[in-house]
């Protein structure tokens, strides 16, 4: 009897086929029991306030009475509509805390509508890649005039801050309606519900690819979703998987930037925007600030995001804060990523050069963190970026992780999206909604069969 | 008693893993050659298996060179590297013991490889070159044109484990090995900061670099450890990163490429190596049962790798078992990697050039992961490959995963590597060292006729 006891205990260890040895807690950390900080909630100190104001200077430093358009970067009179989205949040928050008056509110937002409901489009479609901000011409890259394509993600990104907007001044809701109801949709989602950018390159015929990624894809969509479309497939996470960096499983997309040229980038932005703006919550989620996201694994993968910032800190001593930000000179613009391209900590430029040099703590990133979780860590990366300013032009752009400086250009983006995470601390959750659906130009466009045919609105029908 | 209980428990663990206890006879062999005690599939070869080395065998008696006796390492290309040397010894030490070859025939190819040795040129700073002559015996380029032109401590490093499992199966042919090994100067294979480091020579001038990523480092640090150098560097598992596929975690090298500029896949095969001629084991641990690893890191990632080929099966239904190979044409030499440029399951060549079409269900490779991991899969990828061979050349590099044409390329690897998965299942872990005393141990010791050449001085 005590033999077969053994036996079976014998048995019970080594089992029966093949065993497999996996890696010990040494070799692979993998947290798993954490506490989720608190975001950061009450009124704006002193100093927070004088942020807030500094950052508006940006906007009427580059404010173009002309169009009611605000230059993207310092006195370079273009834009894109990320960039001019980002001067509404800029707008909206210098309005809410009381840096302007609802009489400068509504001068620009009006300027802003009209050019918006008068601009033309690309190819009759949907609002060209970039614009002139002093004579609202479609332009190129180098801000010549000429059309380049449409951006699903940036026209997300406009339409979350145009219904944002119309619901918290429903005395705008018509002129935004009317100038969203100029867009045709055909090509920017389709029937699975996957996202187009536009592409027009000299010679060649207009070419729709997907677009987005992990993280801006999805935050991007719930744009489309506010406005009544199913996107069905960029909204999933998948496909996606993860790599263990300092002990967390940090999400990334896996669709192959060797052959599908367009590159994955894990950054803090994305996941900021959506839980500053939208709370993590899913787009159907009408609640206010709470600390229930109902789009539960944005709201996991942002932590682990956070978390692994911090991790980097602890574990090599860099302050990390890592978004796509601008710099002052070529390539003026990098994704100074967590992870991209199978490298972690890579920063890259558009076409994936490595600049390991421009990597940095850019003030966005790292103010988005501060907002949503308030820790030990993130006070730190507060007082490493909360001077640098210039009070005559607003925030620089960031700080260099290796000791170079500053980043010494301004931009709307950067300025506009400080603001909002200011007024989140205050507020909580940027979107409103209004108790009753108000009756709306939009609404009744879908519940009607007639009238803007061929334009592929989401109609309910 | 003992011996009571272990039948008791081997009726009990049989009976209830299935398999039908007959007698005792047939219990004990069982036993033996269960996975309680072995990994993988253990015991005599039967007629299909020893049909297997047979093709395998015909490749390196096509080709050896009569006036040699070295193997080329291509069919018909008449050069070979260390590392292809190692790879003939362990087919040789097989033959033997399949009894494909007489003793005789054993004693004398080893003793030409063995004079060879003794008396092959050296490369500059008396270390084996890259490549040599297999009909010629000097010392070539990669054009089989006469030329010194540096080492690989990794190629070294093969060579030296091949030589301890000849020493361990005739000891009588040690003091001819030792002789051999002693010749070189492993001041230049180990650097003082404990990594393997590998030469190119160029216009004369050596220039050294470090060589091996995680994996083949720590494969062929144990050659080394065999004489008692310790290339403690090179044996650090970190740095490392992760990454997970299908869940299944796997470490690569954490130097990056972008500032070493070199690649660092992840690649099964020496963790295969490791795990035929180790059983993924500390150097010293001789005792314990095939079933445990007293290497944990090393075994655990043997493990993911076998894992995640499976898995790859499992999920996407490709057949899935890679390692390096050679094509018929360029870039001629592929690694099929798990992992490699932050991408699972690409091929790239040595440029970091990425072939994904020229991925294959190796042949070697399968054969290893058979032998070491006794799986529905590894039956399943058997079936896939076991005919692919010519009666009259040997077992064909691979199937092309793309299409399942044969690569008819056929070489010493390849055909080496079935034999050592064959003599694994008839062995167990081939790596058995004895304690008796060697020739080298003489010299180790001895203040007035130590080699030098940063040998280990045992007379302090």
């Amino acid at each position: 009897m005590r033999i077969v006891v053994a036996c079976l205990a014998g048995l019970l260890v080594s089992g029966c086929g093949s065993k497999y040895n996996n890696f010990s807690e040494d070799i692979i950390d993998r947290k798993t029991h954490w506490s989720t900080p608190k975001v950061r909630t009450g009124a704006l100190t002193e100093k927070e306030m004088d942020m807030a104001k500094i950052a508006w200077k940006y906007f009427e430093n580059n404010y173009q009475e002309s169009t009611g358009l605000v230059n993207a970067v310092n006195n370079y009179p273009s834009v894109t509509w990320w960039d001019a989205a980002s001067y509404l949040a800029g707008m909206t928050s210098a309005l809410e805390l009381g840096i302007i008056e609802k009489e400068e509110f509504d001068r620009r937002i009006i300027r802003f509508l009209t050019t918006l409901n008068t601009l033309d489009l690309f190819r009759g479609e949907m609002p060209n890649k970039a614009y002139n901000t002093q004579n609202a011409a479609k332009v190129d890259y180098g801000n010549q005039p000429g059309e380049i394509g449409y951006s699903a993600l940036d026209l997300g990104r406009l339409l979350i801050w145009l219904h944002l907007i119309k619901n918290r001044y429903p005395e705008y809701a018509t002129s935004i309606d009317s100038a969203v109801l100029r867009w045709n949709f055909c090509n920017i989602v389709d029937d699975n519900g996957t996202m187009f950018g536009a592409l027009l390159e000299p010679g060649k015929p207009v070419q729709y690819l997907q677009e987005g990624r992990l993280g801006y894809e999805e935050y991007a969509a719930k744009g489309f979703q506010l406005w009544g479309f199913d996107t069905k497939r960029a909204s999933m996470p998948e496909p996606y998987n993860t790599i263990n960096l300092f002990g967390y499983d940090v999400p990334f997309d896996t669709r192959d930037p060797r052959k599908l040229k367009a590159h994955s980038y894990v950054v803090t932005e994305s996941y900021v925007l959506d839980g500053i703006e939208l709370g993590w919550d899913l787009s159907t989620d009408h609640s206010g600030p709470d600390t229930s996201y109902s789009n539960d694994w944005m709201a996991e993968f942002a932590l682990q995001i956070y978390r692994v910032q911090e991790a980097r800190y602890q574990a090599t001593g860099i302050i990390t804060a890592r978004t796509e930000h601008q710099l002052a000179g070529a390539p003026y613009f990098v994704y100074d990523t967590i992870y991209t391209d199978g490298y972690a900590w890579n920063t890259i430029s558009e076409n994936g050069e490595f600049l390991p040099q421009y990597s940095a703590v850019a003030v966005k990133g790292a103010m988005g963190i501060w907002a949503l979780w308030d820790t030990e860590y993130t006070d730190l990366l507060f007082d490493h970026i909360a001077h640098l300013y210039d009070r005559e032009k607003g925030f620089y752009e960031g700080i260099y992780e290796n000791g170079t400086g500053l980043i010494n250009t301004f931009t709307s983006n950067n300025n506009g999206i400080l603001l909002e995470i200011l007024l989140f601390k205050q507020q909580g959750k940027l979107m409103r909604y209004q108790n009753k659906p108000l009756p709306s130009l939009w609404e009744k466009a879908l519940e009607s069969p007639f009238g803007y045919e061929g334009q592929c609105l989401p109609r309910k029908l | 008693m003992l011996s009571k209980l272990i039948m008791a428990c081997s009726a009990v663990l049989l009976t209830s893993c299935g398999v039908v206890y007959q007698s005792v006879e047939e219990g004990l062999t069982s036993l033996n050659a269960s996975q309680v005690i072995r990994q993988g599939r253990f015991g005599a070869l039967n007629e299909e298996e020893l049909q297997w080395a047979q093709t395998a065998w015909r490749y390196i008696e096509n080709n050896t060179q009569l006036n040699t006796g070295l193997v080329n390492s291509l069919d018909n290309y008449p050069s070979m590297s260390m590392s292809s040397l190692a790879d003939y010894l362990i087919a040789l030490m097989a033959a033997k013991e399949f009894e494909l070859i007489t003793s005789k025939e054993y004693d004398e190819r080893l003793s030409l490889v063995i004079s060879f040795l003794v008396q092959m040129p050296l490369s500059q700073l008396s270390v084996p070159n890259l490549a040599y002559s297999t009909s010629t015996g000097v010392m070539v380029d990669y054009a089989v044109q006469p030329n010194d032109i540096g080492w690989s401590s990794i190629d070294i490093g093969r060579l030296l484990v091949a030589l301890s499992l000849v020493k361990q199966r005739n000891s009588e042919f040690s003091e001819y090995i030792d002789k051999a090994v002693l010749r070189w100067n492993f001041c230049e294979l180990v650097h003082e900061d404990g990594s393997l480091f590998a030469g190119s020579i160029v216009n004369g001038q050596a220039q050294r670099f470090q060589e091996g990523r995680l994996g083949i480092e720590e494969y062929s640090s144990y050659g080394y450890l065999d004489w008692q150098i310790v290339p403690a560097k090179s044996m650090r598992i970190d740095p490392f990163d992760v990454a997970t596929i299908n869940g299944i975690d796997l470490l690569f090298d954490g130097r990056d490429p972008r500032y070493y500029n070199v690649l660092r896949p992840i690649m099964s095969t020496p963790y295969l190596q490791l795990g035929l001629e180790f059983n993924w084991d500390g150097i010293n641990d001789s005792t314990s049962l095939d079933s445990y690893h007293s290497d944990d890191v090393l075994s655990a990632m043997a493990d993911s790798v076998y894992r995640v080929q499976e898995s790859r099966w499992d999920t996407e239904r490709i057949y899935t078992a890679r390692g390096e190979h050679v094509v018929n044409g360029e870039p001629y030499f592929i690694y099929d990697s798990i992992y490699a440029l932050g991408t699972p399951w690409l091929s790239v060549a040595e440029d970091g050039t990425v072939y994904d079409e020229l991925a294959l269900v190796s042949t070697r490779v399968t054969f290893q992961m058979w032998a070491l991991w006794k799986t529905d899969y590894t039956d399943r990828l058997m079936v896939l490959v076991k005919e692919l061979y010519d009666p009259a050349r040997g077992w064909y590099e691979g199937r092309y995963e793309s299409s399942g044409k044969y690569e008819k390329i056929i070489t010493l690897k390849t055909n080496a590597g079935v034999l050592e998965a064959l003599l694994y299942k008839a062995n167990g872990k081939l790596y058995q060292p004895s304690k008796a005393k060697e020739y080298r141990d003489v010299r180790f010791d001895s203040r007035f006729n130590h080699p030098g050449k940063c040998h280990v001085e045992t007379f302090r």
